[in-house]
């Protein structure tokens, strides 16, 4: 999540950040050791910590409901909330960087697309991979089906043993959810 | 985005999904257009929908579809076609992140295999290839056209009051005082084709000299970089009639160029990649192009299904 800009208005700025401030002194050596049991990698660990303590501060920042830290009770608990979901991004990153790898590794060399151009594309899947996040794999397969490779419902039908009527179910199903998903 | 009531949210794209189907009735459209016009979250929830079959459709099929669902790639064709993605189908990514978020509120916007023509204010002309979305803002200094996607041409009438014709895209902006010139995103850059009087190219960074392109000369520049301008092919505008011209071109090129005009995928076998063609290609209907190559070539069209197409030896 690097690259980010957080900007807060002047009179949340002061005790918003003082607060985020004063929940990384407390917690943060805390929260690298949790994260580390679970990757098994420091360093990993400290960027994920960084990551989570970002998100609860553009938390903090949000313009339609700001968090607010004094309401926290059990900050370890929030932040384990938090982490979770750090984590979670981190894992689907990490398979479809897999895949990706995979699918390159099955092309000689010489014709592989250009580092930048690779960049760009894997960064464009990794938006569309977030949209999909948490849809069944039959519900994500009619929709990847249906918008890519532009095959009609019927056909999809055939292809997943389903009747037409749940195929065009998965694609609105899966439509919406990427909408809702939308940044 | 404001919050997106999820019932609504829904709704769109049901209909999305309805309209989607090239079976839909011109009833179930008008349906639509009305559910649409009746609340402005309808309108809004409907551009999201848009804005998210855009951001998933612009992914090279053939590499996006496994590689989304996690399937194991095994079969030959998605290679080819990942090999394509190094030239057209990345590229279509490319464009599509520098405009994706206005492409669809866009002025002026062709769907995948049409092609237009316009008529702006002062009577230049502008024209938008397959897949393409241009934004037109005129003031009283500048006449300014935006290219988001794609491919543009415009034919600049003089201005009565001497204002200069700015195209922009994301690498820098080409700038005449009339003349007939065109410029196409192709991901690492844009490329410039000066078909009549002299256009003057400058880098978004401005960290260059400005250079001036002459008839018959085309140039590939990027944001923070100029291409040396080379001879340029006089039959290259040839989409503004409906044409695709090719003088020797290469079959691994021409099928990425038919790419730009065609849903779905088209792949090219290695073995047949370097063979060359040449003659003008109706581009109103693809497929019948398709069908010609065996009669031309030592190739055969396999039709896996009508959206995924590939090129073999015979």
């Amino acid at each position: 999540m690097s690259g980010v800009t957080v900007s807060l208005s002047p009179s949340a700025e002061s005790s918003a950040s003082r607060d985020v401030g004063a929940l990384y002194r407390s917690h943060h050596g805390w929260l690298h050791g949790w994260l580390r049991t679970r990757l098994g990698n420091a360093c990993e660990a400290a960027d994920l910590a960084q990551d989570t303590f970002l998100r609860v501060l553009l938390a903090t920042a949000s313009a339609e409901r700001p968090l607010r830290l004094e309401q926290v009770r059990e900050p370890r608990a929030y932040l384990v909330t938090v982490a979770r979901r750090v984590l979670c991004n981190h894992y689907r990153r990490q398979s479809l960087e897999r895949a990706w790898l995979q699918a390159l590794a099955l092309v000689p060399e010489a014709e592989h697309p250009s580092p930048e151009q690779q960049l760009l594309l894997v960064e464009a899947l990794h938006e569309v991979d977030a949209l999909l996040e948490g849809l069944a794999p039959r519900v994500r397969e009619a929709f990847l089906l249906a918008q890519l490779e532009g095959l009609g419902y019927a056909e999809i039908a055939l292809r997943l043993q389903v009747c037409e009527r749940s195929v065009k179910r998965y694609v609105a199903q899966a439509l919406a959810h990427c909408m809702l998903a939308a940044p | 985005m404001s919050a997106l009531d999820p019932r609504v949210a829904r709704q769109a794209a049901e209909w999305f999904v309805l309209l989607q189907d090239p079976d839909a009735a011109p009833a179930e459209h008008d349906a639509c257009a009305h559910w649409r016009a009746s609340h402005a979250d309808h309108e809004a929830a409907w551009q999201r929908a848009l804005w998210v079959s855009q951001r998933v459709g612009q992914l090279p099929a053939a590499v996006a579809v496994p590689v989304l669902g996690r399937r194991q790639l095994a079969r030959r064709d998605v290679l080819k076609s990942m090999v394509l993605a190094s030239g057209g189908a990345t590229l279509a990514v490319l464009g599509y992140r520098e405009g994706a978020d206005h492409h669809w509120l866009a002025d002026y916007r062709t769907g995948t295999g049409e092609h237009a023509r316009h008529t702006l204010s002062d009577g230049s002309q502008l024209h938008l290839d397959t897949a393409s979305a241009a934004d037109v803002r005129y003031d009283a200094a500048c006449r300014r056209v935006r290219l988001l996607r794609g491919e543009l041409l415009v034919e600049v009438a003089t201005d009565v009051a001497g204002r200069p014709f700015v195209v922009e895209s994301a690498a820098g902006c080409a700038q005449a005082p009339s003349g007939r010139f065109s410029l196409r995103e192709e991901g690492v850059g844009s490329r410039l084709t000066v078909f009549e009087g002299r256009v003057q190219v400058r880098t978004r960074s401005g960290g260059q000299p400005s250079l001036d392109v002459n008839a018959g000369e085309q140039l590939l520049f990027g944001e923070t970089w100029l291409g040396a301008p080379t001879p340029a092919d006089p039959r290259r505008d040839a989409w503004t009639r409906g044409v695709l011209h090719v003088d020797g071109m290469r079959l691994d090129a021409f099928a990425v160029e038919l790419q730009r005009y065609r849903a779905g995928v088209l792949t090219c076998d290695a073995a047949v990649a370097a063979l060359t063609l040449s003659g003008s290609y109706q581009l109103a209907n693809t497929t019948p192009i398709l069908d010609s190559l065996p009669g031309l070539l030592p190739v055969r069209v396999r039709y896996r299904t009508r959206y995924w197409v590939s090129l073999l030896p015979a």
